[in-house]
């Protein structure tokens, strides 16, 4: 082959490449926008804040700052702060060098979560299966289970009993509760609380299944609704907060964490 | 922009020391025995597989990082040391093979270095294995850190890790290696056809060369380094055939150390490549040298399978855990009542193939050609055709005995899975075509032959037809 046909072949080469390349890849998302930032290709940092921001979605910003102020109290370079998120474990602290494997629940940090998130919530509501089962999917993590709200059609029966099972595959409930229910002369549609006590506690993380109510009693249910919180705080003190992201420390270990405080307080803008 | 730049020639130019290094070793090892000499493209894969594959069995075993790493770095040396004494010219590619290619790899080692890994399991899996070989935290501490899949073996994370840590680039930079191994297996795909002028076989591998890509191959996820690396062992025993068994099939069983699935696709590797030639059967009975390389190959390939359940056991890990919740022993009991997923899983596996019909028309295409009555289908494409089978039948019974919710597991699990079948299809189109359109141009075959150790075949061999037939 002379050097001209390689040439040509190349040539025809490269421009169909270029052809396919641009008819065959999909559309550049928003997410590669910024490419066109100078400043976006001269610095790693731009870009982490700029996919990960400095609150949301996964918090790398105020994390740096959490984690370097930890860094200089915690002796153990492997420790880091509880870290959770408002929808799923993003394991953010992988992106920090060295990683700190090891979760330390005297403090923890809330990434992108609202005062919302920290109460009582409507997880979901129910949907009926032809089997009659309740499933409520849920595409995010949550702490507690507080309470079920049961909507039925009074009839003749005494009681409403409720089984929730973890998922499908569960044959055991991991929780049941009997509602009395027996009413004289009420008619139509009733509700009916069933509450948790103590609330079902890290009842769901990591799962893509549905869980699986059964309801039983002979009414006709019309809805069934879960309660829970998202981020448990019970034993922990807020004492730094910026936009939605914040530090809490467990109140029995305040005083270990005063600097940790102050250090964070002193780097406010 | 300076330090885009910056970061992107180093992670590259130490992504491709290192392993190339150690691929010469493979080389002269091959050279030495007689076989043909490895290409550049396969040369950098084997060299990247040893890296990983070092690195891992020496975290698994426990040895010192330092140890691990001088090891590596002396391997590499060796190789480049052996390269600069022989000087292996005539396995570099030409301009012309090389240049289609570079909008690819520029793209590609920005994408790299631009983007971080993104924070979705499916990546977080491997990146917290880069991390943890930074810290070379022992593989007995996986279970109790909380990372996805501790189960998981990680010979691509290992190699990604080797790249970031001795560039000293930032974590996301290390994953050209990953973009350099897909192109390593097209220009290891042209160089089997180096004699062919043909410029329709030369634009139809540029073609597949970015159709077949995609971001999935090159963003920590492991089923592209997964892809390319079946694909690699496939074209191995394209070029090497019977007599490299010996050593492709313990190669194959490597898979097995980048993912969990990759003990099954080396199997379907092995199975298909020897199934492809049954009429063999008696030759290699008869004859001593055969029978001594499958017996070699067969021990390499359960050797290379059992290290790393060897590696979870000395760990303390559960080996019986292959695949997270996925998988149980209960599985098999219950294959019967889960046979009403067939039409979910057939309709999804058609739906992904419709969307793609850059890679379902070529290959449908080359399969109604090479079945067309009087033409003859040779053993290569036997076995590129009897993988492709058996790989979808492998990812239909996943789906089919899946204790994962059903529904999820295919909409989340059916695209990587079949992406690791992707290479092997395209093998299938490109051997197709080059036989077809070398006939029409009238021009010989150019397929590199495929050479067998003369040396021993001339003392153990009573025929010549039996050393030199592959198919």
């Amino acid at each position: 082959m002379s050097l001209w046909s390689r040439w040509t072949v190349a040539g025809i080469a490269i421009a169909l490449a270029l052809v396919a390349a641009v008819g065959l890849s999909p559309k550049v998302p928003d997410r590669y926008a910024p490419l066109l930032n100078r400043a976006f290709l001269s610095s790693r940092e731009q870009r982490l804040i700029h996919y990960f921001g400095q609150c949301e979605p996964a918090g790398y910003g105020y994390l740096k700052r959490v984690l370097t102020a930890y860094s200089r109290i915690e002796p153990n370079p492997l420790k880091r702060p509880v870290i959770r998120y408002r929808d799923y474990n993003r394991r953010s602290e992988y992106l920090f060098e060295p990683t700190r494997f090891e979760a330390d629940p005297s403090v923890l940090v809330g990434v992108w979560l609202t005062e919302s998130d920290l109460r009582e919530q409507e997880i979901g509501s129910a949907q009926r299966g032809t089997d009659g089962l309740w499933r409520i999917a849920v595409d995010r993590d949550f702490d507690l289970l507080t309470r079920i709200e049961v909507e039925f059609d009074s009839g003749t029966a005494q009681h409403l009993r409720l089984q929730l099972y973890r998922s499908e595959r569960d044959s055991n409930p991991i929780w049941t509760s009997t509602a009395d229910v027996a009413t004289t002369g009420q008619v139509g549609r009733r509700t009916v609380q069933f509450v948790a006590a103590p609330p079902l506690r890290q009842f769901r993380y990591g799962l893509v299944e549905p869980f699986v109510f059964r309801v039983d009693g002979g009414f006709s249910i019309y809805r069934v609704t879960a309660y829970g919180v998202v981020v448990d705080m019970q034993g922990y003190r807020v004492v730094h907060r910026e936009g939605d992201c914040f530090t809490a420390v467990e109140d029995k270990q305040r005083d270990r964490w005063t600097q940790l405080t102050h250090e964070l307080e002193g780097s406010n803008d | 922009m300076i330090e885009f730049a910056r970061i992107s020639l180093i992670a590259s130019v130490v992504a491709l020391i290192g392993p190339l290094g150690v691929g010469w070793l493979w080389a002269t090892a091959l050279t030495h025995r007689g076989e043909s000499q490895p290409t550049v493209g396969m040369n950098y894969w084997l060299g990247l597989m040893s890296v990983g594959a070092l690195i891992l069995l020496g975290h698994g075993l426990g040895l010192s990082q330092t140890l691990v790493v001088l090891l590596v770095a002396a391997a590499s040396a060796a190789g480049w040391v052996l390269w600069l004494m022989r000087n292996y010219k005539e396995t570099r590619p030409g301009l012309t093979t090389v240049l289609p290619l570079v909008p690819l790899a520029v793209a590609g080692i920005g994408y790299c270095v631009l983007d971080p890994v993104q924070m979705w399991d499916s990546y977080l899996i491997w990146l917290a294995r880069v991390r943890l070989l930074e810290q070379w935290t022992s593989l007995s501490r996986f279970g109790e850190l909380g990372i996805i899949y501790p189960e998981y073996p990680y010979l691509g994370a290992a190699a990604w890790w080797w790249t970031e840590w001795t560039a000293r680039v930032p974590v996301e930079s290390g994953r050209v290696i990953f973009l350099f191994t897909y192109l390593a297996f097209f220009l290891a795909v042209l160089a089997r056809q180096e004699q062919t002028t043909s410029i329709r076989i030369r634009l139809l591998w540029v073609f597949f060369a970015y159709a077949c890509f995609s971001l999935d191959i090159i963003n920590g996820y492991q089923d592209g380094f997964l892809m390319a690396s079946a694909g690699m062992v496939a074209l191995a025993f394209l070029q090497w055939g019977d007599r490299g068994a010996v050593w492709i099939m313990p190669l194959a069983a490597a898979l097995s150390l980048i993912k969990t699935e990759g003990a099954i696709l080396s199997l379907i590797l092995v199975v298909c490549w020897f199934g492809a030639s049954v009429s063999r059967v008696p030759t290699v009975q008869a004859n001593r040298l055969d029978r001594r390389v499958l017996l070699l190959g067969a021990v390499g390939f359960v050797s290379m399978l059992a290290i790393w359940p060897s590696l979870q056991l000395h760990n303390g890990l559960d080996p019986a855990n292959v695949q997270g919740a996925a998988f149980r022993i209960r599985s098999l009991g219950i294959v019967v009542t889960q046979a009403d997923r067939f039409p979910t899983i057939l309709r999804a596996i058609g739906l992904y193939y419709a969307q793609r019909p850059w890679i379902t028309l070529p290959f449908l295409a080359a399969v109604a050609v090479s079945l067309v009555p009087g033409e003859r289908l040779d053993r290569q494409r036997r076995f590129l055709l009897g993988f492709v089978a058996l790989h979808l039948l492998f990812v239909i019974t996943i789906f089919w005995l899946t204790q994962e919710p059903f529904e999820w597991h295919l909409a989340a699990a059916l695209p990587r899975l079949l992406l690791q079948g992707r290479l092997v299809m395209f093998l299938f189109v490109f051997e197709t075509a080059t036989l077809w359109w070398a006939r029409l141009e009238h021009i010989s075959i150019a397929r590199q032959p495929i050479p067998s150790p003369q040396r021993l075949a001339e003392v153990v061999h009573t025929g010549r037809a039996q050393t030199k037939r592959t198919f």
